[in-house]
């Protein structure tokens, strides 16, 4: 290799940077495992010299962390499962079915990719509460179940696809719901992969919008429950870091499954949307 | 299968979704199958439902609510333009936006050049590509308040990481989150640490479209690496430059979650971003805060008609 000599600042600068990016998390991991006193001793240890899961019983011993746990799960399941259906459908009749009204539909959608949550928290909330839904799944569901980040993506996609794939299916005989299902799903793994994994992380990560819909401990999801048990027991870093392990493992999990999806699907979004 | 590849492009792309049973012959002037419209409306109709209801509408409220004094309790009262006048006089909002600003110049300044130089290293080095990728998009992964909390420990002035390693050098830790002057740079560095890996994902997508023989006709030239930088390399990576820094001004001027967990909007107003302002009046000064909401949004629509522009400028 004639050029290691010049690359060996590339390689300091790299591992100087993975450091960065990845000490913060083992440190999380790391404080989980010690006990308090050790971890406010006065020569604070670098490495620890003992370890234990005591942090983690307590955390699910004085919380209803699995409440939390289910409670993330079924919303960003729901979410995720509503949006594959919800989206796919949409994203179909903008692409493959000509009726009249479908520009004006497509423009709207497109125009609302541009409006955030956090900008109709207000008016959304109140949508909420006149239809009671305040403190129940229903607000943490029902708004998310589709998107037009979502639809936007596979609608993407399905131009792609040659009509002719279509017309086969026409031949013989598929109905419109047979050919979106046996013809243009089994052509669109990647598409509907990335938008299930963004839906999920967005969803999972979701935190104004829950703790401001739910007042009711038992209907927390995961950061909502993190978040406030901070306030109530400030010093005790060992439980927050273990419900932040246990709040993370989720989703590095499915990044690290589906990693070629979630940086294609990010990387698409950010020079198309 | 033959007879579709057949089909002149021109019909068979008018005939989209049409079945193909009614096709006779293909000059046969074009038909609109008679379920076309029922079908088309009930495919959009579920999402169309959700997105209206829950999004479009609420944004129109928004509008209509910005005008009127609510407290959520009793009537409302109709006051004009007078929250508009409220906010943007002196007072906390003008702070929240300033400490918008500041953020989002940091994190905006201190996240392309970590994901630049990340980017640029990971090109030529392709063996350790894999990895570095790997660890530096980990973080983005984990949620904002779980990200926030970890940086809450990391900057605890008596215990905290920050401190226990700048001490190493000999150096006395600071009160990070607690001091006026070091809270927003604090926070907005969680931003940086947490996003900067997936821009340089995008930077590195731009690298690798940079043709080769660019670098060689450079080298010819004779010109150094710091020249080959300046006249190769960034104005070939002018577009995926112009989407990270967009990303970034959008996400920026969204920020709210790890300045909730980390400071509450504190100390003082040190930290206090606009959708933390919007978040401490939503139910108590609804008027106002919805206000607040309409004009991030007004920036946040600045920012896309910039982003359409400059995509558009690009294509033509």
């Amino acid at each position: 290799m004639k050029r290691s000599a010049r690359s060996l600042p590339r390689v300091l600068w790299l591992v100087l940077i993975s450091v960065f990016a990845g000490l913060p998390v083992l440190w999380m991991v790391l404080t989980s495992l010690q006990p308090m006193e050790e971890l406010l001793g006065t020569d604070a240890s670098l490495i620890p010299s003992s370890v234990s899961l005591n942090a983690y019983e307590e955390v699910l011993s004085r919380f209803p962390f699995w409440q939390w746990f289910f409670n993330s799960v079924l919303v960003a399941g729901a979410v995720v499962a509503g949006n594959l259906v919800f989206d796919t459908l949409a994203a179909y009749g903008l692409s493959r079915i000509k009726f009249r009204g479908r520009q004006v539909v497509l423009t709207l959608i497109l125009a609302t990719l541009m409006i955030p949550t956090q900008v109709i928290l207000v008016p959304l909330y109140l949508v909420m509460r006149d239809l009671g839904w305040i403190d129940t799944y229903w607000a943490l569901i029902i708004p998310f179940l589709a998107s037009p980040t979502g639809i936007f993506l596979l609608r993407q996609h399905f131009v792609t696809l040659p009509i002719q794939l279509d017309e086969a299916a026409a031949i013989d005989g598929a109905g419109r719901i047979r050919t979106l299902l046996t013809v243009l799903l089994p052509n669109s793994w990647a598409a509907l992969g990335t938008v299930a994994v963004l839906k999920f992380m967005w969803t999972w990560g979701e935190f104004a919008w829950p703790s401001l819909v739910t007042n009711d401990e038992l209907l927390r999801t995961l950061p909502v429950g993190l978040a406030r048990f901070q306030n109530q027991f400030n010093p005790r870093w060992d439980l927050l870091m273990a419900g932040s392990v246990m709040a993370a493992i989720p989703v590095v999990l499915c990044f690290v499954l589906l990693q070629r999806f979630f940086v294609r699907g990010l990387t698409n979004g950010a020079v198309k949307e | 299968m033959q007879t579709t590849t057949e089909l002149p492009a021109k019909l068979s792309s008018a005939r989209a979704g049409g079945s193909l049973r009614r096709l006779r012959g293909p000059g046969r002037p074009r038909r609109r199958r008679p379920t076309g419209a029922l079908a088309g409306w009930l495919s959009v109709a579920p999402a169309l439902l959700v997105i209206l209801g829950f999004t479009f509408y609420p944004m129109v409220q928004a509008m209509l609510l910005s005008t009127d004094r609510w407290n959520m309790l009793g009537p409302k009262e109709f006051v004009g333009t007078e929250n508009y006048e409220t906010i943007l006089a002196a007072g906390t909002f003008r702070e929240s936006l300033f400490n918008t600003l500041v953020f989002t110049l940091i994190t905006l300044a201190g996240t392309y050049a970590l994901a630049l130089a990340t980017a640029m290293a990971a090109n030529r080095e392709m063996a350790s590509a894999r990895l570095v990728r790997t660890l530096t998009v980990l973080p983005a992964v984990i949620p904002m308040v779980v990200a926030g909390l970890i940086w809450k420990w990391l900057y605890e002035p008596d215990h905290g990481l920050v401190n226990s390693l700048i001490g190493l050098v000999g150096v006395d830790g600071a009160r990070w989150l607690f001091d006026n002057d070091l809270a927003l740079p604090a926070v907005a560095l969680v931003s940086i640490w947490k996003d900067f890996g997936i821009y340089a994902l995008i930077l590195l997508g731009g690298l690798q479209r940079i043709p080769a023989e660019l670098y060689e006709a450079a080298t010819i030239d004779r010109a150094g690496p710091w020249q080959q930088f300046r006249s190769v390399t960034l104005p070939m990576l002018r577009p995926a430059s112009a989407a990270v820094f967009l990303l970034l001004l959008f996400n920026s001027f969204k920020v709210f979650d790890q300045v909730w967990v980390m400071t509450e909007g504190g100390p003082g107003t040190a930290t206090l971003t606009v959708v933390t302002f919007i978040y401490t009046r939503l139910l108590t000064d609804v008027g106002v805060a919805s206000a607040a909401s309409v004009v991030l949004f007004v920036i946040l629509l600045t920012i896309t008609m910039i982003r359409l522009r400059l995509t558009s400028r690009r294509d033509s």
